[in-house]
């Protein structure tokens, strides 16, 4: 069995990384890409811990070779004419990744602030709430839902704490991509960053950080959110 | 490769379990149509033809059909990404 991890442009040079178990990874090419593999005796991959990180330490190490594509873990194929195959029906869209990704890393944030969220609906900015706006609490629960259907339309980070939302704000400003991730509660988030500008962006969390907000930035990692992102055309 | 696979999901048949596939099936349908629901509704909230009656028994009725849907995902112990529908290389439904 092959073990996919990510794909990269053919010709690319591997830093020699051992693979999941320890096995050599090596590139598949077909035509203009290549995908990053090793090989196995087993059928399947068990997505243990150091399997992950073995995922993980392949995919981190191309990074630094250019544009990487990560592919999620357990990505198998029986063999290596699979492999190409595989590269070929889908060379348009890789290619459109890698030139999309070129140079670029991800980063992981988790945000939480101290302060109470101000309830599942977020004031509404000062600005809005003069004029013939009703006050959405007092008996239009009909209304303010409409509201806050609309608020969390145009504002993906709407119902956030205003700390948080501004954190994102910031953030997204500074990345080429930025995704909400689901979470129970404060910002969880992936940011694509150039890798030339991490050091500015770990700045900028940092500077955000207080007492009172606490942020943490994980990465880089090679971008998995957004090639999902891409793949599934949002 | 980074798309989803392919295979279609499948209900579970085994009858323990029978009764929470049907339900993932038919609250992904229902979820679906709630969504496109909601959409038109703001569309005309948005477009301000609405009176404010109308605005609010709107409101009232999505919020009360969120709830219920809410309440239907906790029954069957479903998540939202229970409910979004894989279409491969077309993307999400939901």
């Amino acid at each position: 069995m092959i073990y996919a991890y990510a794909v990269v442009r053919a010709g690319c040079a591997p830093e020699p990384t051992a693979g999941i178990d320890g096995a050599p990874v090596e590139l598949l090419s077909a035509g203009t890409l290549a995908a990053v593999c090793s090989s196995h005796p087993t059928a399947g991959m068990e997505p243990d811990p150091n399997h992950l990180a073995a995922h993980n330490r392949v995919t981190t190490a191309m990074l630094a070779t250019g544009a990487v594509v990560p592919l999620r873990f357990g990505t198998t194929f029986p063999d290596d004419g699979a492999v190409r195959e595989a590269l070929v029906a889908r060379a348009r869209r890789l290619e459109a990744l890698l030139r999309q990704l070129e140079g670029k890393v991800e980063f992981g944030l988790r945000a939480c602030c101290d302060e109470p969220p101000a309830a599942a609906e977020p004031a509404p900015p000062a600005a809005v709430t003069s004029g013939t706006e009703t006050s959405p609490a007092a008996g239009t629960p009909g209304r303010s839902y409409l509201e806050s259907l609309r608020r969390s339309r145009r504002d993906p980070a709407g119902g956030l704490a205003a700390p948080l939302r501004d954190l994102h704000h910031t953030l997204s400003g500074r990345a080429a991509a930025a995704v909400l991730l689901p979470a129970e509660e404060g910002l969880v988030a992936a940011y694509l960053v150039g890798a030339a500008e991490s050091s500015a962006f770990r700045a900028a969390v940092g500077a955000a950080a207080d007492e009172d907000l606490h942020a943490e930035l994980s990465g880089p990692w090679a971008p998995y959110t957004f090639v999902t992102a891409e793949a599934s055309g949002a | 490769m980074p798309d989803r696979p392919l295979a279609p999901r499948r209900i579970e048949a085994d009858p323990e379990r029978i009764e929470r596939g049907m339900a993932q099936l038919v609250l992904t349908v229902v979820e679906l149509l709630r969504q496109l629901v909601e959409r038109q509704a703001l569309r005309r909230f948005e477009a301000g033809t609405l009176t404010a009656d109308q605005e609010e028994q709107l409101g009232r009725a999505l919020l009360r059909l969120a709830e219920t849907m809410d309440e239907m995902k906790d029954h069957f112990d479903l998540t939202d990404d229970d409910l979004a529908l894989h279409l491969g290389p077309l993307g999400d439904l939901l």
